[in-house]
């Protein structure tokens, strides 16, 4: 009687045993993802160098991240560009952690859209003891370029294949993106110069692009910035033609139309054609311009907004534009499509989408032109 | 010898009453004790105190932030360069009417930067027609409503079967390009199905209104004033039909100042005074 009994607590506890162990398997086991890729999408447009910059670097939930994507593409817009946080997929040197850039650059494959990375955003161990000087995650000195080229390098190599398109940066004549220091053309060109080869021994089909200058009317010895055309001017002597594949442009039309013309002392749309005509000057008329940002806001109260149905009329000229006037540019991406939060100010008034994936009447605007039909 | 049997004697009383009413007894004593702390502990502490407050008292000095950039709000006029508006002119008023002496000093900054200047301590509180953001909320604190922007009905003058948003059915109505039905899910729904005629601005939409291309229009309420100013063979209808409440954010240490704005706008609603500055500047 006592050994059967003794027998069936043996079994209880190889019972409880087996759970624990089961549970604890399926604990460590990887997680399979919740949202499912899905059939592989084609972008239908009639204009194929549609784009819109989309904001999913700090889009947590994957679901989010596809209806994105499903949405840019329900659009019309073959092309996105995201933004790839050096600090976040390097938090130390060498230890790269790509599973949420995956999941964006995933998702914007399957809706058959074509990605242009944007990369920057110096981690804090590529800059100073902030104790000693303290910095933010746009300061990157020259004796930490190497670092930064290692992490495009092991970018374009993580993704060669589905990522074909990098930049270099964002708007380094404006001392805000330069680290608060005054800018130096000849020194982001040096760091051109240290990141294109390594991107090239990665995957030699890449497409490196410089610039993303700010476009601005900053006077000479202006400590916040400098006047944009002067920069690529700089850029160009320094030899920058030299190491990337093509150049992209921020082109934003402010209160004008997309069709006032381009003047050196006005910011506007047409300051593309500006930018452009400096690479054929400097011999450089192979170099693609790649417009990673632009467009128009219609916030109601901001000075350098325009009203809601000016702002759609605009947006599909600038895209026609870009499609029958200007050859040599190849694609025509605008900010942005949504934000992962409420901004609260007028930049809420640049997106098509609402946070909460309402598409604005731009959108439909947008859907319509895309597929042909009058506006 | 035998036991002795001495008399029984009655229990004694120990305190006073039964059990339940010692216990009733000592229930009390803890709570009037407990009042008798508190009080003598909020005494001893130190009165909370709005430095905000006490400044504009000690300096007669109410500094408001605004954007002139919004008129008939707040805007600069050319010749003088001055700042006017209705926010202006309220602001004035305001201040007089917090205590004797004290007037306001308008700072100008960008839109934008309207809430870090407040935060950042550049002024007192934000008249610049601010609309009430409830995300905002962990960092200011808002006044009451003084202006409602919200969406009106604006029909032809002398229009009486066109009461409200139900008498719209069958109806053409213009709208402003762009315009997003907001409100409850409802009112969004039932406006998305009346088939809007949009038209570029809301002037163009109140212009087919007053060309009776449409028989009622669907704007903002600053633009259906605006409008009305120079325009008469149209009116507003009722009620707005949607909050765009104008507020005026002050940090949230400034609970006093917060209060006495508040007591002051009450009184402006109440003697009119909201009323003719809407009158003088539309």
């Amino acid at each position: 009687m006592r050994i059967d009994r003794f027998r069936h607590q043996c079994a209880i506890r190889r019972f409880r045993l087996g759970l624990l162990v089961a549970f604890s398997l399926l604990a460590g086991a990887p997680v399979s993802p919740l949202v499912a890729l899905g059939p592989q999408q084609t972008v239908r447009s009639v204009n194929p160098k549609m784009g819109v910059h989309t904001r999913l670097t700090d889009e947590v939930e994957p679901w989010k991240i596809k209806r994105t994507l499903e949405m840019v593409r329900e659009m019309g817009a073959a092309w996105i560009v995201e933004f790839f946080p050096w600090g976040y997929y390097e938090p130390s040197p060498g230890r790269f952690d790509w599973s949420h850039a995956d999941l964006v650059v995933d998702h914007a494959r399957r809706q058959g859209l074509t990605v242009i990375a944007r990369l920057g955003f110096v981690p804090e161990w590529a800059r100073p003891d902030p104790e000693l000087q303290p910095t933010t995650f746009t300061y990157l000195d020259q004796e930490h370029y190497p670092a930064f080229a290692e992490y495009v390098q092991a970018f374009v190599e993580h993704f060669r294949g589905r990522v074909d398109y990098v930049v270099i940066w964002n708007e380094p004549n404006i001392s805000l993106e330069w680290g608060y220091r005054p800018v130096d053309p000849e020194g982001y060109t040096a760091l051109l110069r240290s990141v294109y080869p390594r991107a090239k021994a990665a995957s030699p089909n890449v497409v490196v692009l410089g610039g993303a200058l700010a476009p601005t009317l900053a006077p000479l010895g202006d400590p916040e910035g400098m006047n944009d055309l002067d920069y690529l001017r700089r850029m160009l002597a320094a030899g920058a033609g030299k190491v990337v594949d093509g150049l992209a442009v921020h082109a934003y039309g402010w209160k004008m139309p997309p069709d006032a013309p381009a003047d050196p002392s006005i910011v506007n749309l047409a300051r593309t054609e500006l930018l452009h005509q400096l690479l054929v000057e400097s011999g450089n008329a192979n170099l693609p311009i790649y417009v990673t940002e632009g467009g128009w806001n219609d916030h109601p109260r901001w000075t350098k907004a325009v009203q809601p149905s000016q702002r759609a009329a605009f947006t599909l000229r600038a895209y026609q534009k870009a499609m029958a006037e200007w050859p040599w540019c190849k694609a025509m991406v605008l900010w942005a499509f949504r934000y992962p939060r409420p901004a609260n100010t007028y930049q809420d008034y640049f997106t098509f989408v609402t946070t909460d994936f309402t598409p604005k009447p731009i959108y439909f605007a947008v859907q319509r032109y895309a597929k042909g039909e009058a506006p | 010898m035998g036991r002795v049997r001495f008399p029984r004697l009655p229990k004694s009383r120990k305190g006073f009453g039964s059990p339940t009413q010692r216990r009733w007894l000592a229930a009390l004593a803890v709570v009037v004790l407990a009042t008798v702390g508190v009080w003598l502990l909020l005494r001893a502490l130190p009165e909370a105190v709005d430095a905000t407050w006490a400044r504009i008292m000690q300096t007669g000095i109410l500094r408001v932030c605004t954007d002139p950039s919004w008129p008939p709000f707040e805007s600069v006029d050319h010749p003088t360069g001055q700042t006017e508006g209705l926010d202006i002119d309220l602001a004035q008023l305001l201040a007089v009417r917090l205590a004797p002496g004290v007037h306001a000093e308008i700072v100008t900054v960008g839109f934008d930067g309207l809430y870090d200047a407040l935060l950042a301590g550049r002024c007192d509180a934000i008249l610049s027609a601010l609309p009430y953001e409830p995300t905002r909320t962990q960092d200011v604190t808002y006044s009451m409503a003084y202006f409602n922007a919200g969406l009106v009905l604006v029909t032809h003058q002398g229009t009486s079967d066109i009461a409200g948003l139900a008498d719209l059915t069958g109806r053409v109505v213009s709208v402003e390009w762009g315009f997003v039905p907001d409100g409850d899910r409802r009112q969004r729904l039932f406006l998305q199905k009346l088939g809007l005629r949009r038209y570029d601005a809301t002037g163009d939409a109140l212009r087919a209104l007053q060309s009776g291309e449409v028989e009622a229009t669907l704007v903002d309420r600053i633009s259906a004033l605006a409008y009305l100013h120079h325009c008469q063979q149209v009116q507003i209808t009722g009620e707005p039909i949607t909050d765009l409440n104008y507020v005026i954010p002050v940090r949230p240490d400034s609970f006093r100042l917060l209060a006495e704005i508040n007591r002051v706008l009450l009184e402006m609603r109440q003697d009119g005074t909201l009323e003719n500055l809407q009158e003088k500047w539309f």
